[in-house]
């Protein structure tokens, strides 16, 4: 079944080196696309929705868990998986992203493998 | 205050070696590529020395500091390495082929070689990017090796020549003196390149004001401590005085108690002497008692038939004279009554015992009968007689309240020998109707201080002891009185014995 994916980062680099790396994990997408903040996220998610998303906690404007606890509003997106991504790796901030509705988390520095670890799950 | 300084700079050049080693990690597992980093030197240098190591073009990541370094200090990297970091994290995908990896893509080449500030002002969003993979692993490192850590946030990415104004690009003033650590990183298959940490000497203020006041505390701690051993010192040296001032008046009471413990020696000496004695004399007289009975059995006077014999044969002179005549008796004799006999003074109840009781038993059933004489045998027949003096002679003198103090297991075992071991065998008796003049001349003449009564077949009837002729003679003389009560011998009770409940007893009898 074809996927689609989205990931939300505010450095441009950044969206390059996960893009990449979700590559070398051998991860296939028949749809990816790359917002750089919040508001950007939201409005194409909007028009078309995705199966997954990668999406960063530290972002100006609207950080990544408000970000989560928008998209879980929205009916069109009951279905998306959201795996955060972040260099903080705190219990206590991984619980509560869990909490707002994300469905995963992946810490940098990240690896294909992890990628693979934790997306793999989400492809079936 | 130096010294502590000196140990969070050492703690910090050395947690920044182990960041680089982290970061370069994280690229090569980002990344798939080989990359290492290898310190060089440490030293202290203004930024006029800092502009040597570097050329004019360079990346600088700064890094604000909260907790044990509290501050801004600088990563740098030369312009190699920022050229090659930046090809490495954003090259296009299609350059990671394993050709392209082996001889390396050629606009990085390239850059290295003649790379402009315009190139690398394109590279500044992935250089800031690499500031923010750097301060990841060095916030692990730092957190887990320098107490006090807080957390690392980059606040600036500089690209560029930073020395014309260091202040204000890189936040370094000129004559500021910092502590910098050489490094040399290396990504395969790229030329090695230069980089760095800077660390203003004013990051290490907070830790070096805290040193200071942990430095102070320990020291007063250490006063304290050292005034509080003082203290125990001069405490211990009281109490030791104290001490021996006990010790002396402890050994002053030592000799007193040693002089006391002689004084009761001695006592106790004195009386064994003076039992000893006593049971020496009492043995003497026992043993000439039984040598004249001896002599007495020779002359068949002294058993039961021969004694109901004598009554009318062969008694003294004096006692027949007796018998045939009150106006014969001599002197004290006189006013006796010869119409007394045995059976009008015996006592009847006597008690019985077996010869392998034990003097404890007896000793019992003496005191609960309240009499000092114990007939062993059985069914009447007497095969000898015991006495409170023979018990008192056998059992042990620290059995006595006065020597409670030095009663020993030794003693108490005097309790349990056997009646029969001490008791007196051949035993003189006399009839129920021998005259009391009889009674009291064979007590007179053999000793003893009581005579079993026995009927004509042995069996005891009773027994005549010399207190029962004493009430006789004071009921029959006409001019008997009495003064006040006769003083009477310690009653056995007094022996103390094991429960004493006897003593209690024959007290209150």
């Amino acid at each position: 079944m074809a996927k689609t994916l989205m990931i939300v980062d505010d450095s441009a680099t950044m969206r390059k080196i996960i893009m990449r790396t979700v590559r070398m994990s051998g991860l296939q997408f028949d749809r990816t696309e790359e917002a750089g903040n919040g508001n950007e996220a939201l409005e194409k998610l909007g028009a078309n929705p995705v199966d997954i998303m990668l999406c960063d906690i530290n972002m100006p404007e609207m950080n990544g868990t408000e970000l989560v606890k928008k998209i879980r509003e929205m009916d069109s997106c009951k279905n998306t998986k959201i795996v955060m991504v972040s260099t903080e790796s705190s219990q206590e901030l991984i619980n509560g992203v869990i909490a707002d509705g994300a469905n995963g988390f992946i810490t940098k520095p990240f690896t294909p493998e992890k990628f693979q670890e934790k997306l793999s799950p989400f492809m079936n | 205050m130096a010294t502590s300084k000196t140990k969070v700079e050492s703690q910090a050049i050395e947690l920044s070696k182990e960041s680089f080693e982290a970061f370069c990690e994280d690229i090569s597992g980002m990344f798939g590529v080989s990359m290492k980093c290898v310190q060089q030197e440490s030293c202290t240098e203004t930024v006029e020395g800092l502009k040597k190591h570097f050329e004019k073009l360079v990346a600088v990541n700064c890094i604000k500091a909260k907790g044990a370094l509290e501050g801004t200090f600088e990563i740098i990297f030369s312009r190699e390495g920022l050229f090659i970091l930046d090809g490495i994290i954003a090259m296009p995908e299609q350059m990671t082929s394993l050709l392209e990896k082996c001889v390396g893509p050629t606009n990085i080449q390239k850059n290295i070689k003649s790379g402009s500030l315009k190139e690398a002002e394109a590279a500044r969003d992935t250089i800031a990017e690499t500031g923010n993979m750097l301060v990841g692993a060095w916030d692990r490192v730092f957190r887990k090796g320098l107490d006090g850590h807080g957390h690392f946030v980059q606040t600036n990415t500089f690209i560029g020549s930073p020395w014309d104004n260091p202040e204000e690009n890189i936040g370094l003033e000129g004559d500021e003196e910092s502590v910098f650590v050489h490094y040399e990183m290396t990504i395969a298959p790229y030329p090695p390149f230069k980089c760095g940490v800077i660390f203003p000497k004013t990051v290490f203020d907070k830790a070096k004001a805290e040193a200071k006041i942990r430095a102070e505390a320990e020291a007063k701690a250490r006063a304290e401590a050292e005034e509080k051993l003082k203290a125990e010192a001069e405490r211990k040296t009281e109490i030791e005085a104290e001490e021996k001032a006990k010790a002396k008046v402890g050994r002053k009471a030592e000799i007193e108690a040693e002089a006391k413990a002689k004084v009761g020696t001695e006592i106790r000496a004195k009386a064994e002497a003076e039992e000893r004695a006593r049971v020496e004399a009492e043995e003497k007289a026992k043993a000439e008692t039984e040598e004249k009975a001896k002599a007495e059995t020779e002359e068949k006077v002294t058993t039961t038939d021969e004694t109901t014999e004598a009554q009318g044969q062969q008694v003294s002179e004096t006692i027949q004279r007796m018998a045939q005549s009150p106006a014969t008796l001599p002197g004290q004799y006189a006013h006796i009554s010869l119409a007394i006999s045995a059976k009008d003074i015996m006592q009847k109840d006597v008690v019985w015992g077996s010869g392998d009781d034990s003097i404890q038993q007896a000793i019992t059933n003496m005191q609960q009968a309240g009499t000092g004489y114990m007939m062993v045998g059985s069914d009447g027949v007497l095969e000898g007689i015991v006495s409170k003096s023979d018990i008192t002679g056998a059992v042990s003198i620290y059995l006595r309240p006065i020597f409670a103090k030095w009663r020993r297991p030794m003693d108490d075992a005097t309790l349990q020998i056997k009646i029969k071991w001490i008791m007196t065998r051949l035993v003189r008796t006399i009839v129920p109707e021998t005259p009391l003049a009889v009674i009291i001349n064979n007590i007179i003449q053999f000793g003893g201080r009581c005579l079993p009564v026995a009927d004509e077949q042995g069996k005891v009837q009773g027994l005549v002891t010399i207190f029962d002729i004493y009430q006789a003679l004071l009921s029959s003389s006409p001019n008997n009185y009495c003064v006040g009560k006769t003083r009477q011998a310690p009653p056995l009770a007094q022996l103390d014995l094991s429960t004493g409940k006897e003593a209690q007893d024959a007290k209150q009898r």
